[in-house]
């Protein structure tokens, strides 16, 4: 559905010139919500406005459809109005002169199917339905909250049936609590318009949570893309992993075909082929894999918790096992600060880097 | 981009040029010309050499320096402790005091000057009046006219610092404040130079309008031959007794324009250090008010002074010289010979024709402008389109032009042209003259207007698949309404009260109020420039005041 080859964007004059996007493939499928994530500057939102058509790249390809909106090797540049998209920006962009209603009738009345006046009504109310605004149609934009502003941009975008929604961060601007209910109001919503969607955020969370597809990108490239659990239990890089929540890193040298000395002493894992005995490497393991045992046994490394952190629904414990400190997630509150305790790595839970 | 979309700036790139780029080349040509619009002749040094080498020339320039300096003072020493009052302290009445302050922007520098005479003079004003009739209070030397012009530029200041001021976010103040800094050392490294750039841009943008202004200079220096760069160019051109010697005039041009240009750079570089600065403008701007306690009634008493000296004092003797047959001092027994003549032969000063002609040009040239400078602002704020720094400069330059190079440029041009386009004399001429001349006011305030609305607006709209202009006009412009159409008041007042272009290019045809104003005062008619004068003030205080309340809350930052 949205399909982008080679996409190349610099901004800046012709002395010092950034690529904020760096030859990037991409592609999503019809239906597919696909989320870019990253860090700012990353060139996530420029890629988004790219296919909006609020930026002009420099080469590369970006399809909607099957029509090619923008080819600058050929000169072919659709203009942002004329491609068949609707898009929810940061900032809500919601027009301060007109109602709710007028909000979202104004694209259709005015933008690519100008419809009939009554035609655009109905339009209108299914739309500010489906975001539980209907009984607010006739207030001035200014006069709601951010959750309602946010809602009549959702509306907006909706009532339009453009081919793709193009969605810039936009639960950003909203306090925790707000952030969580609009996410899992815009998954029900996506998920039963069916729409597909390419949305971008730099928050874990939200990219987890919404996406079939995962593009975590950086300093212009995208560096991984698959679904939100690949990603997650098999990042390809340091970069990946630590973006997509919390990860320990203990250093490490092969030591044999399923073993390595690290750190934390003799460990099993399981090497790839590639890796050669006494290489240097990399070894990661998330929070929440790590368990703690009381006491100490022999074959487990021992350490003393020297923070102790209650979420309410977990304990976060910080570990310090020799010289390093390893951050453990769980639900088991018994242990205190200061206590000692074993370590259990998982032999599965362990994520090897190669290089660096 | 369409190819339509490519042509439109294009074509407003060049109306711009048109009418800002040729009178600036032309200044240069004029003073490079010797003898009159469209004679033949090479170009020739002759005018500066005649200009530079002319015994008065020294003295011209170190008045112009005097005054200007002068001027500065006089505003200054009035409006910041003004902005300070009336923005940080607790004094009563403030809200009372902007709007006397919005009254007093509009009354035009040239029947301030008047009223000052007037008051000053033993025949009619406070010396008679107080019982000192051997008091000389002459205003026809430079501190006399330093202080008309000087007290003239408070209002218009006292708008322009008290936005500075506000766009200061209190939060670094208080920030400075929390961490246990004291109120001596925020003051010093923290609140000077924060606003250090924002006053000495202001410094600059004053010192640049006070060199090249041209009413109190006229006014009180002609009659005691005291000259100025601005009054100098209207001597070399007005030439009683003699050809108008254009060459001269387009010399001392090039000499403020040069001057002008410098400060002007020096002014953008240190404006661009204030935007830096510039975190968060004014919003939620709550300033904890200082209490004045024991000195409120001192405070007090200056701030009612001044607004006596601004507005009270000329409109009462205007109001008082407006009944009269012949100038005589206020008393009980001249109270009985006042009459209603100078109102009722109102018409008879110059026909209805400056009238009609004042209306014609204070309905079109704003509303021209306005429609330009929408399209500018729009390719300068907001377009990709390659030229829009080009078109930026040019508008910005036709602000270092004074009112009265601009006056003697168009003549020039208009003469040259007469024999193929009849403008020259016409009330064409005036107008064009005020569409160059307000135009960079205008784009600016739209500028800064349109600055404000967040991109994503323009940008929803735009992907939702509404076309470019259709969000222009059914987003953008209902969004800076407010702006565009006080910019075009303003635009219309300024207009009404510009008189120095009008002198320049005037004829019999063309006649306006302001000018038949200046002409009846030259004949010594007081009771009617009077007259005309109240009425002037008049529409100015009704216009003001009902747009005022329709507009209240865009008045302030739009003056600035």
């Amino acid at each position: 559905m949205i399909q982008i080859r080679e996409l190349v964007k610099t901004f800046g004059s012709a002395g010092d010139k950034v690529a904020a996007v760096n030859r990037i493939d991409l592609e999503v499928q019809e239906g597919e919500f696909c989320v870019l994530l990253g860090p700012s500057g990353c060139g996530k939102t420029t890629t988004l406005r790219c296919v909006a058509g609020l930026e002009r790249p420099e080469s590369g390809e970006i399809r909607i459809g099957h029509t090619v909106v923008v080819q600058p090797a050929t000169g072919i540049f659709m203009a942002p109005e004329k491609r068949d998209i609707s898009m929810v920006f940061q900032s809500y962009a919601i027009w301060p002169h007109m109602t709710v209603f007028d909000n979202v009738a104004f694209p259709l009345k005015w933008g690519r199917k100008k419809l009939r006046k009554l035609e655009a009504a109905k339009k209108v109310e299914e739309a500010l339905a489906m975001v539980r605004l209907d009984a607010l149609k006739n207030r001035p934009a200014t006069d709601l909250s951010g959750g309602q502003q946010q809602r009549v941009a959702l509306a907006r975008a909706v009532a339009l049936d453009a081919k793709v929604v193009l969605m810039d961060e936009p639960l950003s601007n909203l306090d925790a609590r707000l952030r969580d209910e609009m996410r899992i109001e815009l998954k029900r919503l996506t998920g039963e318009l069916g729409v597909t969607t390419l949305y971008v955020t730099h928050d874990q969370i939200e990219a987890l949570s919404l996406a079939d597809k995962v593009c975590v990108m950086n300093r212009g490239s995208i560096l991984q893309t698959g679904k939100p659990e690949e990603i997650y239990k098999q990042p390809k890089d340091r970069f990946v992993s630590e973006f997509l929540g919390q990860m320990n890193f203990v250093r490490a040298r092969v030591a044999g075909t399923d073993c390595v000395e690290s750190e934390l002493g003799k460990l099993a894992v399981s090497i790839p082929d590639g890796a050669r005995a006494g290489e240097e490497i990399t070894l990661g393991i998330r929070p929440e894999c790590i368990e703690l045992r009381k006491g100490c046994g022999a074959v487990m490394p021992e350490g003393e918790i020297t923070l102790r952190s209650f979420l309410g629904n977990a304990v976060v414990y910080e570990v310090r096992v020799g010289q390093l400190v390893v951050r453990v997630q769980t639900n088991d509150d018994r242990f205190s600060a200061k206590e000692k305790v074993g370590l259990v790595f998982p032999a599965g839970a362990w994520r090897l880097f190669l290089s660096s | 981009m369409s190819k339509g979309a490519q042509l439109f700036p294009l074509f407003i790139l060049f109306t711009v040029a048109l009418l800002v780029g040729i009178p600036l080349v032309t200044v240069f040509f004029i003073s490079l010309k010797t003898g009159l619009p469209g004679q033949p002749g090479a170009l020739t040094l002759a005018n500066f050499k005649a200009v530079l080498l002319a015994p008065g020339t020294r003295a011209i320039l170190w008045n112009t320096f005097l005054f200007a300096s002068g001027t500065m003072l006089v505003t200054l020493t009035i409006a910041i402790p003004l902005v300070w009052l009336l923005n940080k302290t607790d004094l009563p009445g403030k809200g009372s005091f902007y709007l006397l302050m919005t009254v007093s922007v509009l009354i035009p520098t040239f029947l301030r000057a008047i009223a000052w005479i007037l008051l000053t003079s033993p025949r009619i004003g406070l010396p008679g009046l107080l019982g000192f009739e051997q008091l000389d209070l002459s205003l026809y030397n430079l501190p006399g006219m330093s202080f008309v012009q000087g007290i003239s530029f408070v209002p218009a200041r006292f708008f322009m610092l008290s936005a500075a001021y506000r766009a200061m976010d209190p939060a670094l103040e208080e920030a400075a404040y929390t961490s246990g800094v004291g109120k001596l050392m925020t003051f010093l490294r923290i609140i000077v130079p924060l606003t250090l750039p924002a006053i000495a841009a202001a410094f600059i943008y004053y010192f640049i309008t006070a060199l090249s202004v041209f009413e109190a200079p006229a006014i009180l220096g002609l009659p005691s031959g005291i000259f100025v760069l601005s009054s100098a160019i209207f001597e070399a051109v007005e030439a009683r007794g003699g050809l108008p010697k254009y060459g001269q005039a387009g010399a001392l041009g090039i000499l403020i324009l040069v001057i002008g240009l410098c400060a002007s750079l020096l002014y953008v570089r240190i404006i661009r250090q204030t935007q830096k600065y510039a975190v968060v403008t004014g919003r939620g701007y709550k300033p904890r008010l200082v209490a004045l306690g024991k000195l409120k009634p001192l405070a007090l008493a200056f701030v009612l002074l001044y607004f006596c000296l601004e507005l009270l004092l000329p409109f009462l003797i205007f109001l008082w010289a407006s009944f009269l047959t012949y100038l005589r001092v206020p008393s009980w027994e001249a109270l009985s010979k006042l009459t209603w003549i100078n109102y009722s032969n109102i018409f008879d000063y110059g026909g209805t024709e400056p009238f009609i002609n004042t209306l014609i040009l204070i309905s079109a040239a704003p509303l021209l402008t306005i429609a330009l400078s929408i399209p500018v602002s729009w390719i300068v704020v907001r377009s990709r389109f390659a030229y829009r720094g080009t078109l930026d400069t040019m508008v910005f330059l036709s602000h270092c032009v004074p009112n009265i190079v601009l006056g003697v440029t168009l003549l020039y041009l208009f003469l040259i042209a007469r024999n193929s386009i009849a403008i020259y004399g016409s009330l064409l001429a005036l107008i064009i003259a005020n569409i160059i001349n307000s135009l960079a006011y205008a784009t600016r305030t739209i500028n800064s207007s349109m600055i404000q609305i967040h991109r994503e607006l323009e940008e929803a709209a735009r992907v939702s698949g509404v076309s470019g202009f259709i969000t222009v006009a059914k987003v953008t412009i209902p969004l800076i309404a407010g702006a565009v159409f006080n910019s075009w008041i303003w635009v219309v007042l300024l207009t009404y009260r510009e008189v120095t272009m009008a002198l320049v290019l005037g004829s019999p045809e063309n006649r306006v109020v302001s000018t038949v104003i200046w002409s009846l005062w030259s004949e010594g008619r007081v009771p009617q420039v009077s007259a005309l004068g109240v009425v002037m003030m008049g529409t100015f205080l009704v216009l003001v005041l009902s747009l005022r309340r329709a507009f209240a809350r865009f008045y302030e930052n739009e003056l600035a």
